[in-house]
């Protein structure tokens, strides 16, 4: 482990440990980098959030396709989310709707609705690694990458035009998180004033950089939690020269949401 | 031309889809949604068995969700075609026209549904209270069920939804046959009750199916038709109780589905000399990184006997309701793949059952543009003439459509 109390201030790193909830006290204190990517992991999950985006897949011709989507997310206990979003354009896929609730160290669950059908199906979501409603962002990236399931380390640090940030590599813990999400290592850029995720870098099991995420146009959305939203998030597919842009037109935290909105039951609606 | 055309109120309920987004005031106009697609499709052969030629059907979709206020809002789904069954006879229907309403977590809907049952992949035997026609030419199965006219209440309970439903509206499922075949229960004489407890949970979901009501597929019988002799349809009373459950273990999906059947005899006396007693799917899915997607499924029919001797419409019916054997064993596989950033997707699916021949499809569909998509199929049935899949050997079929959304 690299020696990282030369970057890591004071106050940063209480906080960090301070919100580093799923992963051990322990492990937080021996191993900062965790704490760190713990507090980035807790810095966009909002108690309560509706909102609204296009989806912008740009393929590696200039071709370009649109979708419409709109979702509610909630937090359960102190870090786990449900979140349900659902497609309303184009035509041909509106209406599918998914709801995902993670289960901490569980498998998180996973639904998908298909108007089509006319069902709620249960799926596995082992296979993070999927497209997720055939973007560059693969499903994993979605539902986020669980803090203990990757050895963490900084890398060192950068000042970037959004501020300076911290390098976090990560590694995956076990053989099957590689073969679950595709990914080796994945190079994070975390603000220091906030925790936020500027830039996130993923490389394969050969160490080959695969894909290559910026963050952008961040809102502080909760002051007294110190929780901002990037209201721009894009994902760029170095092998396959393709680009999907995710723009948020609304993002709301100020309402309650009815925990009768996050569930299976829900995705028909 | 309209050869038998529908109530006018259903073309114009249909018709009126599109527009009730736009005809919605105020707020409700603004949250109303609306889609409007347009089929174009053409076939090699009809499903109606009878080696009919190849055909062409245009389809207009329409499909609204108006708001009327936080707790209450209309929807409605309908379709018409110019060529629904490859017989040249245009048709419209209204699948779904319901108004919903929700308070306290209490969802009540009154008008006409589509209630869809089970877990399983494309065989569900706790699928009883839904009809097919299964003479329409679609590319995509679920298109082809029927809507009926429904009062359905859901209350929430120990975490999950317990649901009461009246279906005094009965439509007969269509058999992939060309005939025309007498009814001897005409539609609107018989209802249907069910209650249902379905639960999502963590890791498991489950629900519990009670319903009582005629038996959707039609059963074969001798009649008399002007005094002549003539085979007729009959829909006996059934009660049903079935299970299913969806859960998850490391890269596999699981699934269950179960269900017994209680016929009424009476009314089957001289038609039958065995009835489904029992159904049973239990599959397994794995997802592969690539975007595959296999689904494997075990099937299980038992049939009850009864001292019968058996005629030649016992021996249809008993291969009309998958009950040729006091067991029937059998097996589907389907394998998915998709592509192109989720575009374009191809599925191979076969089925088999013990003593009643096999089936094989490949579907593939690609979108084109954000509203245009265009789809492929072939199917073909195998084992003789006899079998539950081989009698439908003229159903084979190639199928070349486009379809544009807005």
């Amino acid at each position: 482990m690299a020696d990282t109390s030369f970057i890591i201030d004071r106050r940063a790193f209480c906080s960090a440990l301070a919100s580093a909830a799923l992963i051990s006290p322990a492990r937080a204190a021996e191993d900062p980098a965790a704490g760190l990517m713990q507090s980035s992991y807790l810095a966009t999950r909002f108690a309560n959030a509706r909102f609204t985006a296009t989806l912008t897949l740009r393929g590696a011709s200039g071709s370009t396709q649109r979708r419409n989507l709109s979702g509610v997310a909630k937090l359960i206990g102190q870090s786990a989310q449900a979140r349900l979003i659902r497609i309303s354009a184009p035509a041909d896929m509106a209406g599918v709707a998914t709801l995902t609730i993670e289960r901490g160290a569980n498998a998180d669950d996973l639904w998908i609705y298909l108007p089509a059908m006319r069902r709620v199906r249960r799926l596995v979501t082992s296979n993070r690694a999927d497209p997720w409603v055939g973007s560059d962002f693969s499903f994993g990236d979605i539902l986020g990458h669980k803090v203990g399931d990757w050895h963490h380390e900084v890398a060192g640090s950068e000042r970037l035009d959004d501020g300076d940030a911290w390098q976090i590599d990560s590694r995956p813990a076990s053989v099957s998180i590689t073969h679950e999400t595709g990914y080796g290592r994945r190079r994070s850029w975390v603000r220091k004033s906030d925790f936020a995720l500027l830039r996130c870098d993923f490389y394969s099991a050969a160490n080959g950089l695969i894909k290559s995420a910026a963050f952008s146009d961040f809102r502080t959305l909760d002051v007294r939690g110190g929780k901002v939203q990037p209201m721009v998030m894009a994902m760029h597919s170095v092998r396959r020269g393709t680009t999907s842009v995710m723009r948020f037109s609304q993002f709301s935290t100020d309402q309650a949401v009815p925990s009768g909105d996050v569930t299976p039951e829900a995705l028909n609606r | 031309m309209i050869a038998r055309p529908r109530p006018l109120s259903t073309l114009l309920a249909v018709a009126a889809l599109p527009c009730g987004a736009l005809l919605a005031g105020g707020s409700a106009a603004a949250q109303a949604t609306g889609d409007l697609s347009v089929h174009l499709d053409g076939w090699s052969s009809n499903r109606r068995a009878d080696s009919g030629e190849g055909k062409v059907n245009a389809e207009v979709w329409a499909g609204a969700r108006i708001p009327l206020d936080p707790a209450l809002a209309l929807e409605g789904e309908g379709w018409i075609a110019s060529n629904p069954r490859g017989d040249g006879t245009a048709n419209a229907d209204l699948r779904r026209g319901y108004i919903e309403g929700r308070i306290s977590g209490v969802t009540l809907k009154v008008g006409r549904q589509i209630m869809v049952w089970g877990r399983a992949d494309r065989i569900n035997p706790t699928d009883a209270l839904s009809a097919r026609d299964h003479q329409r030419l679609v590319f995509d199965e679920d298109e082809n069920r029927l809507g009926q006219f429904a009062v359905s209440v859901a209350v929430p309970l120990a975490g999950g939804s317990l649901s009461g439903i009246w279906q005094p509206e009965f439509r007969p499922s269509k058999l992939p046959q060309g005939q025309s075949i007498p009814d001897l229960a005409p539609q609107g004489s018989q209802g249907s009750a069910a209650v249902r407890y379905e639960r999502f949970g963590s890791g498991l979901d489950f629900a519990l199916t009670l319903s009582r009501g005629p038996d959707h597929t039609p059963w074969l019988t001798s009649a008399r038709v002007n005094g002549l002799p003539a085979t007729g349809l009959l829909y006996p009373r059934m009660t049903m109780l079935g299970a299913d459950f969806a859960t998850t273990r490391g890269a596999f999906g699981i699934r269950f589905e179960a269900a017994r059947y209680w016929h009424d005899r009476t009314a089957l006396a001289g038609v039958t000399d065995r009835t489904p007693r029992f159904a049973a799917v239990a599959g397994i899915d794995c997802s592969l990184p690539g975007q595959w997607l296999v689904i494997a499924q075990a099937v299980l029919r038992t049939g009850k006997s009864h001292a019968a001797t058996p005629t030649a419409i016992s021996v249809r019916n008993a291969l009309i309701h998958g009950a040729w054997k006091s067991t029937v064993t059998g097996a589907t596989l389907a394998v998915r793949k998709a592509f192109a950033a989720d575009r374009g997707q191809v599925e191979a699916t076969g089925a088999w059952l013990s003593g009643g021949g096999s089936f094989a499809q490949l579907r593939a569909s690609l979108a084109v543009t954000d509203h245009v998509r265009i789809h492929a199929l072939g199917e073909r049935y195998f084992g003789n003439a006899e079998s539950y899949f081989g009698r439908l050997q003229a159903n084979n079929a190639v199928m070349l459509g486009i379809r544009a959304g807005f």
